[in-house]
């Protein structure tokens, strides 16, 4: 799974992580009780001692059936993929509000400094350098 | 195949004991959300379970669905991890007790 990635990124052992029994003896209780009477729930079903046959199918079949009979389920799983992906790249800017500023800081003095074709190419992420085009703009307007 | 369909089943029950074991034990928002998708996998499990045994196709459709929301849960998941991350410097859940930073 992709998350192992992540857990190998982000994991840093913090002290409360399970270590006495009171840590993770609940959590294990809960999940013992459960699998015990999912278990005990399946074994008692009648239906539960059929042997499964195999069955396949051919991709065009599946395909077919999915989009005839679930075509919206589908659209609205594109939705939510759609949604997922806007969240993602709203979520994971770096740092929001400040790169915005910094970008409309930025952006008026290259729009002056595309005035002239002289400082356009040297001075585009750099402020400082827009500002000696701009001042050297100004000496040669002088100078014409 | 000699596989009775209640073995599936526990076999479903016991992958979702473990996510959930893992989703409540663990103080790690990432070891929650590997949780959770344990949990996912095991749902899809019983699914496709159930599709052998009543000789439908509606199960492995599911499974497709349960694969494109576990996919959206675990992007959208780990971007707010990661958001998270960036302004506590802390995964752990109970670190984030105010509301407002």
């Amino acid at each position: 799974m992709v998350f192992v990635l992540f857990v190998i990124m982000l994991f840093q052992r913090s002290p409360r992580e399970l270590g006495l029994l009171s840590d993770w003896g609940p959590a294990m209780l809960a999940g013992v009780v459960f699998l015990a009477v999912t278990v005990a729930m399946i074994l008692k079903d009648p239906g539960s001692g059929v042997q499964l046959q195999s069955a396949v199918v051919q991709p065009r079949d599946f395909g077919r059936f999915l989009f005839d009979r679930y075509w919206l389920a589908i659209e609205i799983v594109s939705l939510l993929l759609l949604v997922a992906l806007v969240a993602i790249i709203q979520l994971g800017k770096r740092k929001g509000a400040d790169g915005e500023e910094a970008e409309k800081r930025v952006n008026p003095i290259g729009n002056s400094s595309r005035c002239d074709s002289d400082s356009k190419p040297s001075g585009v992420f750099n402020p400082t350098p827009k500002q000696h085009g701009t001042v050297s703009n100004g000496v040669k307007e002088g100078s014409q | 195949m000699i596989v009775p369909f209640g073995h599936v089943f526990v076999l479903a029950g016991l992958i979702f004991s473990m996510g959930l074991v893992c989703l409540i034990a663990h103080r790690n928002l990432i070891m929650t959300l590997v949780g959770v998708e344990v949990m996912m996998n095991a749902a899809a499990i019983a699914f496709v379970g159930a599709s052998l045994r009543w000789q439908l196709m509606e199960g492995q459709v599911f499974m497709l669905f349960i694969l494109a929301v576990a996919a959206a849960e675990v992007s959208v998941g780990l971007a707010l991890v990661v958001s998270l991350y960036r302004r506590t410097g802390s995964i752990d859940p109970d670190r984030y007790n105010i509301l407002k930073w």
